[in-house]
């Protein structure tokens, strides 16, 4: 701070004068001084405004420099608004410490003292009073200090207008001479320039700030036409709105919908802090808008109007809430205002978006303008998106059918004649599926597609609508059968102005309709060439042909019939032609003649007519009734044909059959015969009664159970004593063509056959024998060539055996034969089946007889064992108590051996008493038995069946596989699955363990008797028990097997067969 | 109990045997005195020649040489001095045939030789058990 400036010093050793001038000049020294300090200050402050840059600045720099410069206790600084109405207090200093009153602006109402005051360009002082009285509140302004009693108004002026003023306190009244003056001007001039700067700063700041907001929503726009232009989703978009808005525009937005159930639905819910968004999603949750609300989001999408509240006031929350705590949560957002905007499509409003500031911010009119565009872009866009959506679905669907079309469809555009489109069904014609894209002539249609491709050329030829009715497309010339027919349409496509564009194609399949019309002219082709060798055939076949009158009677001479029965025309007619008719045929054809003319219906009859040479044919008569249109009988067309050689083809055939079926009658009934005797006199029987024989006899070689051969004969027709007398016909001329197999021998007369009577002295026949004319003798071979005998067959009459006969009797011989074969290879079977049961029976008698015998000495030699050891007693050595051990282990072998040979052959020993067994309860009962020491253990699975079986065999079965398991196993943890399945016709049984396994090779040989896979030292095990297993499995018709590999366990399963009935 | 009054007659072809049921009545302290035939003709001899006590049990094998156990019964049941004889079969043979022969015979019993020593000793203490409470004539 400088010196006082006021305060002055005396020298009192100087003459008053002198002294005078003395203290003049140095009041004068002191001014320079004072002068030239304010001057350099004057000079600070000048710096100091040019590196001020805001109007802050500018006034503390004023303010500072101004109270020092002048030494003014208080200071202060006004603004003039833009057009110089108002003046506002800036800053101030002086004023009471802790005192910063708000002041309003004051009025610088044209021609008003003040007003007029600040127009002069210069300093004025003023009283307070005089100032209070031009503007009593600059005189409030921090000058209220009553110890002011004086200001200094400094106006300051920019080179356009008035910027503001500068207002200085003074205790007393200030000097403001010419320097002073210049002081205070120089300081204001200062303080204009600056503050002219620093608004001019300002102005761009503000501009760079609001070019800077356009930008960011120009960006805004941009993103939004972007987002909502690529989603497919509107709703989606909406709520992508959203979050564009925030926080740019607003602290808070919301996007809600009118769904089409008339719901609004809130779609999005966007705060500038994420965590708030919650809280407006809970409140939306608990207060959802109602559509009949009068006011925000419901109205806005009722009414499409905006709604915009620039500033709330608390009376607007209380009339919008429901109830209080609704009121306490809308309050507690801190609410400054909000704008709920329409976005209106071209169907009406959408949806409408919400804007909320919070705290001081509040939205402008520009900002709700901007938000208004931004929702019409938004609507823009989503209208456009969804027009674009139903456009291409109508496309889509459109390309759809056309492609789905069962016809042909085809579409090329452009000078360059490009596919542009091309259905399956085009494309399976063309035999190309790469179709669309290319040009015509570039997809080559060697396959029959060229008409197709030829007409849509004719339509770029002729810009003219191109029909084919019958358009043949032959995938393959060389089979035009597979050719295919299409009506075609080929017609322009013109663009809007009419200029020709491209091709359309349409082309649907007809080759069904066009097959089946060159199917119907086949036809009637066939038709008529048949009808023709009708004609023909009828002339060819039919003997006679006549026609008749409508009643009946015959008037026009046959000339077929006439040349077929000699008669005369005359003859013929009045009924005459009747005489050719067979007099027992007669009255039964004139009756069906009578019968037809009654119902003028078709005839047909059957009967004989006389030939000319007399003889009759078998013939077939028909005739048609002839109409004339009206359906009136004219004539009738008769013909007759001669079935004789039909008729008698069907009697040979007939009785061949009647053969047949007797031999086969009689062949059943032997066949089933299985002894020999019963089956030669059933044939002989036959045969002498088929054949009218008046007897007959059947010689036969039988070879009995030494193998020799001899003759047996049986009698038919005749007592048996008849022959008894008689040697066995020997190899004689007659016999032996029979009994070497060469043929059948039918003779109508033995007695003139050469072969007859060769032997003297009875012509060949002993003494007495019945007298033979007629002869058949047929052999009787088997299948194996072997002649096994000769059926003969007499009679005392000549010729009376015919070929049918022979034909009888050779059927029977063939029967006989199989029958005797039979027979035979019958008894011969149950001889060996007699023989092994015999030899059966006597190995299980030896078996028996020889174990039991061999039982004794081997207890004699165990008994003797255990003595010496007894008697010896101590005297024993080690060895010798050893080998006496070892004896008696071979001799308890032994006992194994033979009990198990025992058991063998008793085995398969029926017991007979087969009873209803429940297979479960006995198998639990074995488990029982065995009762394993844990931790072995055995586990039954499966449903076990109730059978008819034999008790004893079936727990041997079981008692042997379980014990075997469990014998074998090597392990304490033994475990033992006992299954039951049940497969289609019987039931399997499965006992697995978890031993060491059977090497494959030794699957067959566990089953034989005596075979172990262990020493026989090692385990105790005779190799009985699965030799018995199988032998009682086998004799019950069941299988038995090992499943099984080293180391893995073994399955040791076996059938049983469902009904035990058919085992035995 | 007069045990040593019964007089047992042994008849067996089998050495082994015969030396198995000595052994056993000596393991049993059996008393009685015992005699041995090695077939039926020589048993027969031996109960007529009178060196055995009229009160006397025959053990009676049946597969023997030259007459048999059946033979033998055959014999002794149509002899008037001797067919009141008491006789029990002791053998090997478990044939239905020869059991129902031995009966018809009126045998006393049809024992089975058991197998091993142990048994065959306590199937003769049984038997003398039982013809220790038998009354004879």
């Amino acid at each position: 701070m400088a010196s006082t400036e006021a305060e002055t010093s005396q020298d009192p050793a100087l003459p008053p004068k002198v002294e005078a001038l003395h203290r003049e000049l140095e009041r004068k020294i002191l001014d320079l001084e004072a002068l030239a300090g304010r001057a350099s200050r004057l000079q600070n402050v000048t710096a100091a405004l040019t590196r001020a840059v805001s109007i802050r600045d500018i006034a503390n720099v004023i303010l500072e420099h101004g109270q020092v410069l002048f030494q003014a206790p208080a200071a202060a600084m006004f603004l003039a608004d833009e057009d110089a109405t108002s003046l506002e207090l800036v800053a101030r200093t002086g004023a009471p410490a802790g005192e910063d009153p708000r002041v309003p602006p004051l009025p610088l109402d044209e021609g008003s003292p003040l007003e007029s005051l600040l127009r002069e360009t210069t300093v004025q002082s003023f009283t307070r009073a005089t100032a209070m009285a031009l503007a009593p509140d600059v005189a409030g302004l921090g000058c209220d200090d009553p110890a002011f009693g004086w200001l200094v108004l400094l106006p300051l002026r920019g080179t356009r207008r008035l910027l503001g003023a500068l207002v200085f306190g003074f205790p007393v009244q200030p000097v403001l001479d010419e320097v002073r003056r210049d002081f205070f001007l120089t300081l204001g001039a200062h303080c204009s320039l600056a503050l002219e700067r620093a608004q001019l700063f300002e102005a761009e700041r503000r501009a760079k700030e609001t070019l800077g907001r356009q930008r960011e929503r120009l960006q805004i726009l941009a993103h939004a036409g972007e987002t909502l232009a690529s989603s497919l989703d509107s709703r989606a978009a909406l709520a992508e709105l959203a979050r564009l808005v925030v926080p740019t525009i607003a602290d808070w937005c919301a996007i809600d919908e009118l769904a089409d159930d008339g719901q609004i639905r809130r779609l999005a819910t966007v705060h500038r802090d994420p965590e708030r968004v919650a809280l407006a999603e809970r409140l939306n949750r608990d207060y959802p808008p109602q559509l009949e609300e009068e006011h925000g989001v419901s109205r806005v999408l009722r009414t499409g109007e905006l709604e915009f509240v620039p500033a709330i006031p608390d009376a607007f929350l209380v009339a919008i809430t429901r109830d209080d705590r609704h009121l306490e949560r809308m309050r507690s957002l801190g609410l400054s205002s909000f704008a709920i905007l329409p976005i209106v499509g071209r169907s009406g409003v959408l949806g409408a978006l919400s804007i909320v500031t919070e705290g001081d911010r509040r939205l402008s009119e520009d900002d709700v303008r901007f938000t208004v565009e931004l929702a019409r872009r938004a609507a823009l866009a989503l209208d456009n998106a969804r027009l674009y959506a139903s456009e291409s679905a109508a496309r889509a669907q459109l390309h759809g059918l056309f492609m789905r079309a069962p016809a042909a469809i085809a579409i090329v555009r452009g000078p360059e004649r490009r596919y542009e489109l091309a259905n399956v069904p085009y494309r399976a014609i063309l035999g190309e599926d790469d179709v669309v894209g290319r040009r015509l002539l570039e997809v080559a249609p060697e396959r029959g597609g060229r008409p197709l491709v030829d007409l849509i050329r004719a339509v770029y030829d002729n810009h003219a609508l191109r029909t084919v009715n019958e358009l043949q497309i032959a995938p393959d010339e060389a089979a035009p059968a597979q050719a295919r027919y299409f009506r075609a349409v080929a017609q322009p496509i013109r663009r809007p102005g009419g200029a020709f564009e491209g091709a359309a194609l349409f082309a649907f399949e007809i080759t069904d309709q066009v097959r089946a019309r060159t199917h119907a002219e086949h036809l009637l082709e066939q038709l008529a060439r048949s009808e023709a060798r009708m004609r023909a055939l009828v002339e060819a076949t039919a003997a006679i042909v006549w026609t008749a009158q409508p009643g009946g009677a015959l008037v026009d001479p046959s000339p077929s019939w006439l040349a077929f029965t000699g008669q005369t025309a005359s003859e013929y007619l009045d009924g005459g032609y009747m005489n050719a008719i067979h007099p027992d045929d007669r009255a039964a054809t004139l009756q069906t003649w009578r019968q037809c003319i009654a119902d003028q219906s078709a005839y047909s009859a059957e009967y004989r007519l006389r030939r000319a040479d007399g003889t009759y044919a078998h013939t077939l008569a028909r005739a048609r009734p002839v109409r004339d249109v009206v359906g009136r009988v004219v004539e009738y067309i008769g013909c007759n044909i001669d079935v004789t050689e039909l008729r008698m083809a069907e009697a040979r055939a007939r009785e061949h059959a009647d053969l047949l079926g007797t031999i086969n009658e009689l062949g059943k009934l032997i066949a089933a015969e299985l002894d020999t005797q019963t089956v030669v006199q059933a044939v002989t029987d036959a045969a002498t009664e088929l054949t009218g024989a008046q007897f007959g006899a059947f010689f036969y070689n039988v070879v009995d159970e030494q193998g020799a051969r001899y003759l047996l004969h049986t009698i038919s027709g005749v007592p048996r004593e008849h022959f008894a007398q008689f040697p066995l016909p020997r190899a004689t001329a007659v016999f032996t063509p029979t009994f070497a197999g060469e043929g059948i021998l039918r003779l109508d007369d033995i007695t003139q056959d050469p072969r007859y009577g060769k032997n003297p002295p009875y012509h060949g026949m002993p003494e007495g024998h019945l007298p033979v004319r007629s002869y058949l003798a047929v052999p009787v071979v088997s299948r194996s060539g072997e002649v096994l005998g000769g059926i003969f067959l007499g009679h005392a009459r000549p010729g009376v055996f015919t070929a049918r006969a022979e034909a009888l009797a050779s059927g029977l011989a063939t029967q006989a034969a199989i029958a005797m074969d039979n027979a035979r290879l019958y008894g011969d079977a149950q001889r060996l089946i007699k023989a092994l049961e015999a030899t059966n029976r006597e190995l299980d008698q030896f078996a028996y007889v020889t174990s039991h015998d061999l039982k004794a000495p081997l207890r004699g030699i165990a008994s003797l064992a255990s003595w010496i050891e007894e008697d010896l007693g101590p005297g024993l050595t080690a060895d010798v108590r050893r080998k006496l051990e070892l004896l008696q282990g071979r001799v308890r072998r032994m006992e194994g051996l033979i009990h198990g040979i025992l058991e063998y052959s008793r085995a398969a020993r029926s017991s007979g008493r087969a009873e209803t067994i429940d297979v479960g309860k006995l198998v639990y009962e074995i488990v029982e038995m065995f009762a394993p020491r844990p931790p072995a253990r055995i586990d039954v699975l499966g449903v076990f069946p109730t059978l008819r079986a034999e008790r004893v065999a079936l727990q041997q079965v079981f008692m042997n596989l379980v014990g075997n398991a469990l014998k074998h196993a090597q392990r304490a943890d033994v475990h033992v699955v006992i299954e039951a399945i049940d497969t289609e016709d019987h039931w399997e049984f499965r006992v697995r363990d978890n031993g060491p396994g059977i090497a494959p090779a030794f699957h067959e040989r566990v089953w034989g008797i005596f075979q172990t896979l262990e020493a026989r030292d090692k385990v105790e095990n005779t190799g009985i028990g699965l030799a018995i297993v199988r032998k009682i499995i086998e004799s019950h018709h069941g299988r038995a097997w090992v499943e099984s590999s080293e180391g893995h366990g073994a399955v040791f399963a076996f059938t049983w067969p469902k009904h035990e009935d058919r085992t035995h | 109990m007069p045990t040593h009054e019964l007089d047992i007659l042994l008849v067996d072809d089998d050495e082994v045997d015969v030396m198995t049921v000595q052994r056993a009545f000596a393991t049993a302290r059996i008393t009685n005195t015992v005699h041995v035939a090695s077939n039926g003709l020589e048993a027969l001899a031996k109960l007529r020649d009178g060196s055995i006590a009229p009160r006397r049990l025959v053990l009676l094998d049946l597969n023997m040489p030259r007459m048999n156990g059946i033979e033998f019964l055959r014999e002794v049941r149509a002899d008037p001095d001797l067919h009141a004889t008491s006789v029990v079969v002791l053998t090997t043979s478990n044939e239905e045939r020869d059991k129902v022969d031995a009966y018809q015979f009126n045998v006393a019993g049809y024992l089975l030789k058991p197998v091993t020593f142990g048994n065959f000793v306590d199937l003769m203490v049984a038997l003398d058990k039982y013809w220790t409470l038998v009354e004879m004539p």
